[in-house]
């Protein structure tokens, strides 16, 4: 399972890049979470908080949208596909393997996430 | 309970048609020597058309089956006793149509596959 | 629309084109009988397909098409009739209607010395062109492996529907 422990570690620590307004046939990104909203360096030496975070309820509907982009595209090339409108069979095999793959993804993001507000609700103090 | 996307359901119809397109092209080729003898067609895409425009995720286990409208097929050269049968052309349907079923299985494997995935998700 | 039914269309189509080729090689084997227990000459035999499932056994129409004390090699006396149902009503399988012997005049050589001449010193030969028998064969061998190909792929298909539930 290394692919999802490094979407997890990638997803609570280093940066994906910006988020992606539009959809795109690429694997769901997560954008960075607090990574801008701890410390930025101003020009007269003093840190300065950059702004709020992105919500984590947010970024996950974000994926799920995203993946739901994937379905869609797959499901057009597969009737494609079987009704012979020239879509060819490898097209047709990689668009259904990105939505599975997005698909599987996300659930193991959400997984962790789960697992994490557990071990945080577990926490006696 | 709707357990099956309607993708999935017409991936079960376009094998069933398969299956007829194999059939068809199977009893051409049991009678390639019988005198006067017509081969039989169908055209697929049109067929796969039909069924997806006309149908709405119906359930798989629909007693009518697929009834494609089956035609001499034209523009076959006609031996002199008759049959119009040409080897080739029913041998490279045949290909053709094995790799269709195939193409079919694979793609309602990832459908299932994926369900059963989501289903899971808890024993991950 | 049953797969197993369709196996079964083609293997009437390879019996047929079987019992097709036994009847070539008993054309060929017997291409210089001049004298069958029948007492006449070998007479050349072809058989006639058609569409549509047999009805009663093929070896009960075989025999009751020959003319009596024919000779028949080994393989269809013992030939075991199909009976095989075909289930598609679009064409239904195939199978031999029947065995027909030839109606041409057969060849006569001059040769007194033989022991089967006539009157005049001629002697009867069955009128069998070994290349119409080869090429016979080879449109009998040529569908046999195409139907053999049938086969093939109806297995196959059978084989990868298993695999949708792997």
């Amino acid at each position: 399972m290394v692919p999802v422990t490094l979407a997890a570690v990638s997803l609570f620590g280093a940066s994906l890049g910006p988020p992606s307004a539009a959809p795109s046939t690429a694997l769901p990104t997560f954008p960075a979470i607090g990574a801008e909203g701890v410390l930025s360096a101003v020009g007269d030496g003093s840190a300065v908080l950059a702004g709020p975070p992105a919500p984590f309820a947010d970024l996950l509907t974000e994926a799920v949208g995203q993946v739901q982009h994937l379905e869609q595209q797959a499901k057009s090339a597969i009737e494609g596909l079987i009704s012979g409108r020239g879509v060819d069979v490898h097209e047709a095999m990689i668009a259904s393997q990105k939505a599975g793959m997005g698909f599987e993804l996300v659930l193991a993001v959400r997984n962790k996430a789960l697992a994490a507000y557990q071990q945080v609700m577990g926490m006696q103090f | 309970m709707e357990i099956t996307s309607s993708l999935s359901n017409e991936i079960a119809r376009y094998l069933d048609l398969d299956t007829r397109q194999i059939q068809l092209t199977s009893a051409n080729m049991a009678n390639i020597d019988t005198p006067g003898y017509r081969a039989v067609g169908m055209d697929f895409e049109a067929e796969m058309r039909r069924i997806m425009a006309g149908s709405d995720g119906e359930g798989i286990g629909t007693e009518t089956g697929i009834t494609p409208h089956v035609f001499e097929v034209d523009g076959l050269i006609v031996r002199p006793d008759g049959n119009n049968v040409s080897m080739d052309r029913e041998s490279l349907n045949l290909a053709e149509a094995q790799l269709k079923f195939k193409v079919g299985v694979a793609l309602l494997k990832g459908q299932y596959t994926g369900l059963m995935d989501a289903i899971h998700a808890d024993s991950k | 629309m049953n797969l197993f039914g369709m196996i079964d269309q083609s293997g009437d189509a390879m019996q047929a084109e079987r019992m097709r080729a036994e009847v070539v090689a008993a054309n060929m084997a017997n291409a210089e009988t001049t004298r069958t227990p029948a007492g006449v000459p070998y007479r050349r035999q072809h058989v006639v397909f058609a569409s549509g499932s047999g009805d009663g056994s093929f070896a009960s129409q075989l025999g009751s098409s020959l003319p009596a004390g024919m000779q028949l090699p080994g393989p269809l006396l013992n030939a075991v009739p199909g009976s095989l149902v075909s289930s598609s009503n679009v064409a239904p399988g195939v199978h031999i209607a029947a065995v027909v012997q030839d109606t041409a005049p057969p060849l006569k050589r001059f040769d007194p010395s033989h022991p089967d001449a006539d009157a005049e010193g001629y002697v009867s030969y069955p009128d069998i062109n070994p290349l119409t028998e080869m090429v016979d064969l080879m449109g009998a061998t040529r569908a046999y492996g195409l139907n053999a190909s049938a086969v093939q792929a109806e297995k196959s298909m059978i084989a990868s529907s298993l695999e949708i539930g792997k």
